[in-house]
């Protein structure tokens, strides 16, 4: 026979332990938060360009330039975008001279991978890509042909990518930019081309070709933006903001203008 | 249990702790619904007994019977009838004197509807129904015995063994204790068996069992016993040595027990009506003090092993309790 | 005074089965009642995780944190609040099982053990009874630990909860019968700090516990970056493969084979209680 009296005063100490350790989850963890609207900015380093995540147009800036913008306005700061030429041009992202000094977030082209995740925090994700084919006509097999390959975006599996094309044969040349990566299909020199999904999907749509994803075994991933370990605080709060613009239509909204299907934020708290 | 099964046997019971010979061939029988005391001073052998009766210890040689049921072969059968209070507490301080009672039944298997109402009944019965709730550790230790009491009846039992049940309680407690003991003996058929070393509490009891050394000194009911080894017993104590050397010697034969060496140590002399009147004719005015105890267990106890059953009480549960109130819980 | 109703009645014999398991329920509710009204134990309950998480975590993290893209010492999908956080779900498990345990010495030694040692109640099922309670006590308290998973930005689904409940499980069982063994070795009442700084520290800080030593990731570092007798303590710990399916569950990072945990855990759980009952047969 357990006494209600009895059960309360039991359960009282394991409520107030229950409770006190919920307080302390809202103890904010570090300072990233505070530096940013200390500073009323928040700062983003994107490359030059990378459509359709960045295109240099100022009419049609880019989706995670667009997003940047509504999630700072979310935050209630600026948005000082920074832009690097080294991003993508350069394997090793050392060179990017990319740190906590220069930016608080990471945009243009970042997906969640084990190669990011060792680095970097990462926000919500809001659209997928992995690698695709681009070419002026359909091609049934890309068996024999000579593809150009363009790997701009950082986290996909380049050497997937790589082991995947030389499998099938394929006569690989490294491109720099999607301005060569077209003239060279255009030109002929190359049969077409292989590259991040939604640059490959702008392309097709700029010059009327066909695009297809590559192969299963090559994985897709989340496009997300990548923060630094250890600011949970802006992490925090660049979630709630994605979640809010999700839920009002905003995200959709965007990622329809450049003609990206939305994934659904995945929350990534 | 078959009518002509005593409620406990014991034949030739021997045990041995390294060289002392704890029990040596102790053979007895309890009759149903007997209240039957085990009197003997601090290791004398009675928790020994009591562990092999209550299945915990294994005994040397002979065997022990609860119910008809050996004590080795068929514990479970055994543990079943008995209702155990050790000399140690052993209530859970933490647990409410109901969830202690209640804790009982269960791991002596009492079903839920049944649980609840011995548990109501026996909390009458010890007088604790207001403290159902109270944690075991706010009573006190005449209630924490009480309660004890209780939970060895939970489970209907139809054999109480109680090790010291008044130790270290206070003499009121200990009178509120015997009269529990004795209404349940009435009124539930069961059978009791107690030891103590407390003489004077025994006097109700059927049948009184001496023991000493683990050996079986004088089993009989009280006024037997008093009848057959009880004598009038003398206590000196004289005013100059000489004297008291004197008496020693030429009464020697009279001693009723070990003299202490101090010269305040009382000469215990075996005595009657006109022992003590030729005394106090010759002696009358070299004593300091004198005083004639009556026939009673006391003397008889001291008839039987030579010695005084008195101020031995700081046993094990006094020490167990300092322990506690010392170290408290040291789990943390 | 009345005195109606004390008479004695048969009780109904029910099946040996279901006295045993109605005894388990019992011994093990008294041991979940007994924890629950130690404030004591509650206060390290709370403060563990408080500490260990908050302080150690927060005070070390800016040490961990990333200040360059691509160039970090050590290359590893989590955060330092992230890598600690299984550790101290698992810190608080070991404290409160051993704690249970030494309750064991406790019970022998003011009678309560004999209470029970006289009821017919199998030696197996007092110990069983009194494992599992310390066992869910220890859960308990490492779900407690859950609680700050936001603060430490682990994200849990509740399936990922439910794994980690259960592996949770088979760790305290067997931290508890450890702790049941080396009580009943003890034979004089030796104070919980000796448990705590001779048992559970030890096997706490040499089990991958506050630093990775990554052998899938980092291999050739881990034996450049620490001494080799280091890397052989973590290694030999058992405590280290429990810790990492754990760890494999919360923030999806595994340094081994996660089912060699899940194997460690059920052998020790095992073998340790098989011990702890071939000693407690003894008493």
């Amino acid at each position: 026979m357990l006494t209600r009296g009895q059960l309360t005063r039991d359960f009282s100490g394991l409520a107030v332990v229950v409770g006190l350790l919920l307080l302390v989850t809202f103890l904010p963890p570090d300072t990233s938060l505070s530096e940013v609207e200390a500073k009323g900015a928040i700062r983003a380093c994107v490359p030059t360009a990378y459509p359709p995540l960045v295109t240099g147009d100022p009419d049609r800036p880019g989706i995670d330039i667009e997003l940047l913008r509504a999630v700072a306005g979310e935050l209630g700061v600026r948005l000082v975008i920074a832009t690097n030429d080294a991003i993508g041009r350069d394997f090793n992202p050392r060179h990017w001279n990319v740190t906590r000094g220069v930016c608080e977030v990471l945009a243009g082209g970042v997906v969640n991978s084990q190669l990011t995740r060792s680095f970097l925090d990462m926000g919500p994700a809001y659209a997928q890509t992995g690698w695709a084919i681009v070419a002026p006509e359909p091609l049934d097999d890309i068996e024999g042909h000579t593809l150009g390959a363009l790997t701009l975006i950082s986290g996909l599996d380049r050497i997937g990518l790589a082991s995947y094309l030389r499998r099938r044969n394929v006569t690989v040349r490294v491109v720099r930019s999607g301005e060569d990566l077209a003239a060279g299909i255009a030109g002929g020199s190359l049969d077409g081309g292989v590259t991040e999904a939604l640059l490959a999907a702008g392309l097709a749509a700029e010059k009327d070709w066909w695009t297809a994803p590559l192969p299963a075994e090559l994985a897709r991933y989340d496009l997300v933006f990548g923060l630094w370990k250890g600011d949970l605080t802006l992490k925090r709060k660049i979630v709630a903001a994605f979640a809010k613009l999700e839920a009002d239509g905003r995200l959709a909204a965007i990622l329809e203008r450049y003609g990206v299907e939305p994934s659904g934020v995945v929350p990534a708290l | 249990m078959t009518t002509s099964e005593p409620a406990i046997r014991v034949d030739a019971l021997s045990k041995r702790y390294g060289r002392t010979l704890a029990l040596d061939e102790v053979g007895f029988a309890v009759q149903e619904r007997e209240m039957f005391a085990l009197l003997g001073p601090n290791g004398a052998g009675k928790t020994t007994l009591l562990h092999i009766l209550c299945t915990i210890l294994r005994p040397d040689s002979g065997a022990a019977f609860i119910g008809g049921s050996d004590v080795v072969r068929e514990p479970l059968a055994a543990r079943r009838r008995l209702g155990i209070v050790f000399q140690e507490p052993s209530l859970d301080d933490r647990l409410t004197v109901h969830e202690n009672l209640d804790l009982h039944g269960l791991v002596f298997g009492v079903p839920r509807k049944i649980r609840r109402q011995r548990i109501e009944e026996m909390l009458d019965l010890v007088e604790l129904t207001g403290w159902a709730d109270k944690p075991a550790r706010t009573l006190s230790s005449g209630m924490k015995r009480r309660l004890e009491i209780a939970r060895a009846l939970i489970h209907d039992s139809e054999i109480m063994l109680l090790d010291e049940p008044t130790v270290g309680l206070d003499a009121q407690t200990r009178e509120r204790i015997w009269s529990y003991l004795e209404r349940l003996r009435r009124e539930r058929e069961i059978t009791v068996m107690v030891t103590t070393h407390y003489i004077e509490e025994v006097e109700g009891c059927d049948r009184v069992c001496i023991i000493d050394h683990g050996k079986i000194l004088a089993l009989d009911t009280p006024e037997a016993l008093k009848r057959e080894h009880g004598r009038q017993v003398l206590r000196l104590v004289l005013r100059n040595e000489s004297d008291r050397q004197e008496i020693l010697t030429r009464f020697a034969g009279r001693l009723a027990g070990e003299t202490g060496a101090a010269a305040e140590a009382p000469i215990l002399l075996n005595s009657d009506d006109a022992f003590v009147d030729a005394l106090l004719a010759e002696y009358g005015n070299r004593l300091r003090s004198m005083a004639i105890d009556a026939p009673s267990l006391e003397t008889v106890f001291l008839s039987l092993t030579g010695r005084e059953l008195r101020d031995q009480a700081a046993g094990a549960r006094e020490r167990t309790l300092a322990f506690g109130r010392r170290g408290g819980e040291h789990t943390r | 005074m009345t005195i109606a109703g004390t008479a004695r009645k048969p009780i109904p014999r029910r099946s040996p089965l279901l006295v045993q398991l109605g005894g388990l329920y019992g011994i093990w509710l008294r041991e979940v009642k007994r924890a629950i009204r130690d404030r004591g134990q509650l206060v390290g309950g709370i403060s563990r995780p408080i500490l260990w998480v908050l302080i150690l975590g927060i005070g070390l993290n800016p040490y961990f944190r990333g200040e360059v893209y691509g160039e970090v010492t050590f290359v590893v999908p989590f955060t330092y609040l992230q890598f600690i956080f299984p550790a101290v779900v698992a810190l608080n498990i070991m404290y409160t099982s051993v704690q249970s345990a030494v309750s064991v010495i406790w019970d022998r030694e003011f009678g309560f053990l004999r209470e029970v040692l006289v009821s017919p109640m199998s030696r197996g099922t007092i110990l069983l009874g009194k494992v599992l309670g310390g066992a869910t006590v220890a859960v308990v308290h490492g779900s407690l630990v859950l609680i700050l998973a936001r603060f430490a930005d682990v994200s849990l689904t509740p399936m990922e909860v439910l794994k980690a409940l259960g592996l949770m499980a088979m760790l305290a069982f067997a931290l508890t019968s450890l702790g049941v063994v080396i009580a009943n070795r003890i034979k004089s009442f030796a104070g919980f700090g000796v448990f705590s700084n001779a048992v559970i520290l030890p096997l706490y800080f040499t089990s991958s516990s506050i630093f990775p030593l990554d052998p899938a990731l980092t291999g050739a570092q881990t034996r450049v970056v620490y001494p080799e007798w280091l890397v052989i303590l973590v290694k030999y710990n058992p405590l280290t493969y429990a810790i990492d399916a754990l760890r494999g569950v919360l923030i999806n990072y595994n340094q081994f084979d996660p089912r060699i945990g899940i194997l460690v855990m059920l052998a020790a759980g095992v073998v340790l209680f098989a011990i702890a009952l071939y000693d407690f047969r003894r008493v």
